[in-house]
């Protein structure tokens, strides 16, 4: 079963020039785990709470760093790093929702994680150590909020987890949704265009310069 | 009498304003609240946090007015992407499918989020709207509005005269002929993000030679009655927001700079970035001027109120005060996008029939919470407690050489940290300068900070303040002597902030006069690249991650 796993999560490093790419898109998704958890410690009532947040996202954000700088060396050349919103998960779902989301997150996350150490322990020894330091704080994540969901939110855990698991099914369909229906839009927006092509005379008209006074 | 909430969103800059009875009660930026930086998403944070702080139910909403024509807008786009014929085919897929996924809906949206009926949420045209928020905002009467931006529906400059129901337009251009396509063109030459990077380049062109300006004449031609020509032919990807330049520009100007390397001024190639920059400024300044003469001539009004994104120019906007014939001028501080939902808000709290009152204070978001910072910052493991002489003892701090975060009241509105959001040090050292740029901040090295001052120190330290800008830091002053290293900026510039009497920011300037200081620098309590703070849990994760020596919240101070 390790073995599927290793092979799965691993995939994309076999594939020649695909490794910034997938060690960026690791940055982006820490950069904007960082986002929902300075939210969630703006927004929840506790401060004990908030500030486990913060402490959280202070690692995810230097996550971000340690992986965007990897990608750079992957690439051998700058690469700016993507700058995206967030699921703004905590407003949508409530505080037990969000930590069952993000438990759920981290323990995916570390299970990767210690697939994609195993990959470079030798291939990338120095990846393989800036990645190990990553897993460190993704086994404390997980640890902290499976804690909350047996604490304080342990009336309602179950419901949430649920609500958890199906807002990340809904997450990953729209995703793959997206994906999948994206040729087929820019298809139908090629053909309108070519349709409207006869207007772009008109179009071209109207511009013009200098001052438009009113009446 | 009406609660109007106004609102931009979907561009970039999100924001809401809420206007009760004629009266700024709230505004706030999304990208405060959500921690994205510029944010465009619908500001359902904003929104809610407007209405709070105005003590009112979204029922209670007589009106609720988003700042542009999402109608016009979308055939604006369509258009657009015509006249571009074959090169728009890109454009048109990706605008169709934002317009289409989102933008178009936005008044169901904004009704469905409030559970207001549909009919109470209207719009009024996006560079009215600007118009408005500095008409409306502005210090004096007798005034003309000039609102210069990328595109609103389908002009890009405007001239508005006061009216009893909201800005009137005088004259207009249309685009693709604008100045916010031109300086985001530039923008992202020099390797900078479009609708960010534009403070960079404005802090870039002192280090350069306007050695390119007959390029820039070419690329931007001013006609004899104040309006432009911008020659699209340079501009060929100019319906792609993160590029807008095109191969003609390359041929004139020379390759462009790859995002993210690092800046090195002593070489060849980055004194060329440098002397573009230099080149495009000035270009922009000779386009302003040119613009505010045509705006006296057809208005005749003696004062000028500014508004859209170029009027963030603060370089420009001190040559147009120098130079130009307005005998004062005024920029509303968020003068960008997010400055659309003020001036939404004051155009339907007109059309209602209120009257607009009360002087416009730019401390207008969400307050600091000071218990809830030491509750918060004990749970961090810092040292957090309650301080009887908060300013007096910052003072002290800062007079001994340390970095304060500073979080007091509500925060401010616009993109300019002005006392309530900062972190300060002293002016007069050159190493904090530079301790901030790279330790705290992590920005580029050629940035410059701004100083504060109090009003009745402003006219010793710098020529020509305070004006109506400099409260808000919209403008430059030359600065006299050499007593604000730290602070001026390589041609003897700065963004200076002058504080009235009263108020906290008042009270640590006063401080600091004890401890020998006349000025402070002020810059936003951010690191580049993000937001500046607004809830007192981003100002204790800034504190944590970059390590300023000491944050203040109100009466709470923190340290290690």
């Amino acid at each position: 079963m390790r073995a599927l796993a290793d092979f799965v999560y691993t995939l994309s490093w076999r594939i020649p020039g695909r490794r910034w790419r997938r060690l960026l898109a690791f940055a982006e998704a820490e950069a904007e785990s960082a986002l929902e958890l300075r939210c969630a410690a703006a927004a929840t009532v506790d401060p004990e709470r908030a500030a486990l947040y913060l402490k959280h996202a202070a690692d995810e954000a230097r996550h971000a760093q340690i992986l965007h700088r990897r990608a750079a060396l992957a690439r051998g050349a700058p690469v700016t790093l993507p700058r995206r919103g967030h699921g703004r998960l905590y407003e949508r779902f409530g505080e037990r929702v969000f930590v069952a989301y993000v438990h759920r997150g981290e323990r995916r996350g570390r299970r990767q994680f210690e697939a994609h150490v195993r990959f470079f322990e030798e291939r990338d020894p120095p990846l393989a150590a800036a990645l190990t330091s990553i897993l460190t704080d993704e086994r404390r994540h997980e640890r902290y909020t499976g804690e909350l969901l047996e604490g304080p939110f342990a009336d309602g855990a179950a419901r949430a987890r649920r609500r958890a698991r199906l807002a990340d099914l809904g997450h990953r369909w729209r995703r793959a949704g997206a994906a999948l229906t994206a040729p087929l839009f820019a298809l139908l927006m090629l053909v309108l265009y070519l349709l409207a092509a006869p207007l772009a005379l008109g179009a071209r008209a109207r511009e013009a310069d200098g001052w438009r006074k009113e009446d | 009498m009406a609660a109007v909430l106004g609102v931009s969103a979907h561009y970039h800059d999100a924001a809401a304003a809420l206007v009760v009875d004629g009266r700024i009660v709230a505004a706030q930026q999304e990208e405060r609240l959500s921690r994205v930086k510029n944010d465009p998403s619908l500001p359902q944070l904003a929104i809610d946090a407007c209405l709070a702080l105005g003590g009112i139910d979204a029922a209670a909403l007589d009106r609720v007015v988003f700042y542009e024509n999402p109608y016009r807008k979308l055939e604006r786009v369509l258009v657009g992407s015509l006249a571009a014929f074959p090169r728009g085919a890109g454009f048109f897929r990706r605008a169709l499918r934002s317009q289409l996924g989102d933008k178009l809906w936005v008044l169901d949206q904004l009704a469905a989020h409030l559970g207001v009926p549909r009919e109470r949420v209207g719009f009024v045209d996006h560079h009215q709207s600007h118009a408005a928020s500095a008409l409306d905002c502005a210090p004096f009467d007798d005034a003309v509005a000039l609102t210069v931006d990328g595109v609103g529906e389908d002009e890009s400059t405007a001239l508005w005269a006061p009216a009893d129901d909201g800005p009137r337009r005088i004259a207009s251009i249309g685009y693709p002929h604008s100045l916010g396509l031109f300086y985001a063109a530039i923008t992202a030459y020099l390797g900078f993000r479009v609708n960010e990077g534009e403070y960079k380049v404005m802090g870039l062109a002192a280090f350069g030679r306007p050695r390119f300006r007959e390029a820039m004449e070419q690329l931007l031609r001013v006609s004899s009655d104040g309006s432009f020509r911008l020659r699209t032919s340079a501009f060929g990807d100019h319906l792609r927001a993160d590029r807008a330049y095109g191969d003609e520009l390359l041929a004139m100007l020379g390759p462009a700079r790859e995002p993210e390397c690092p800046w090195d001024l002593q070489s060849d190639d980055d004194r060329r970035f440098a002397d573009v920059a230099a080149s495009a400024q000035l270009a922009l300044e000779e386009v302003m001027l040119a613009l505010a003469r045509a705006a006296h001539e057809q208005s005749g009004a003696r004062h000028l109120a500014l508004a859209g994104g170029v009027a963030l120019n603060c370089c420009a906007n001190a040559r147009v005060l120098a130079e130009g014939p307005f005998e004062r001028v005024f920029v509303q501080p968020a003068a960008g996008d997010a400055g659309g939902a003020l001036g939404a808000a004051l155009v339907g709290a007109r059309q209602a029939g209120d009257s607009i009152q009360g002087v416009f204070d730019p401390a207008l978001g969400i307050a600091a919470d000071a218990g809830r910072a030491l509750a918060v910052a004990r749970h961090l493991g810092l040292q957090a407690e309650r301080v009887d002489d908060p300013e007096r003892e910052a003072a002290e701090r800062l007079a001994e050489g340390a970095i304060v975060a500073w979080v007091r009241g509500r925060s401010e509105w616009g993109p300019r940290a002005l006392g309530q959001r900062s972190l300060l040090s002293r002016a007069d050292d050159v190493t904090l300068r530079d301790v901030l740029n790279r330790r705290i901040k992590g920005r580029e090295p050629f940035r410059p900070f701004a100083p504060v001052v109090r009003d009745a120190h402003a006219s010793a330290l710098f020529e020509g303040a305070p004006s109506d800008m400099t409260p808000t830091m919209t403008t430059v002053c030359r600065v006299k002597g050499d007593s604000l290293p730290g602070c001026t900026h390589v041609d003897g510039t700065a963004r200076v902030q002058t504080v009235a009497g009263g108020g906290a920011l008042d009270g640590l300037l006063q401080a600091m006069e004890r401890q020998g200081q006349r000025a402070l620098l002020n810059t936003s309590l951010n690191a580049a690249g993000e937001p500046l703070v607004a809830h007192v849990t981003d100002a204790l994760d800034f504190f944590v991650r970059r390590k300023p020596d000491v944050l203040y919240v109100d009466d709470v101070r923190i340290t290690r």
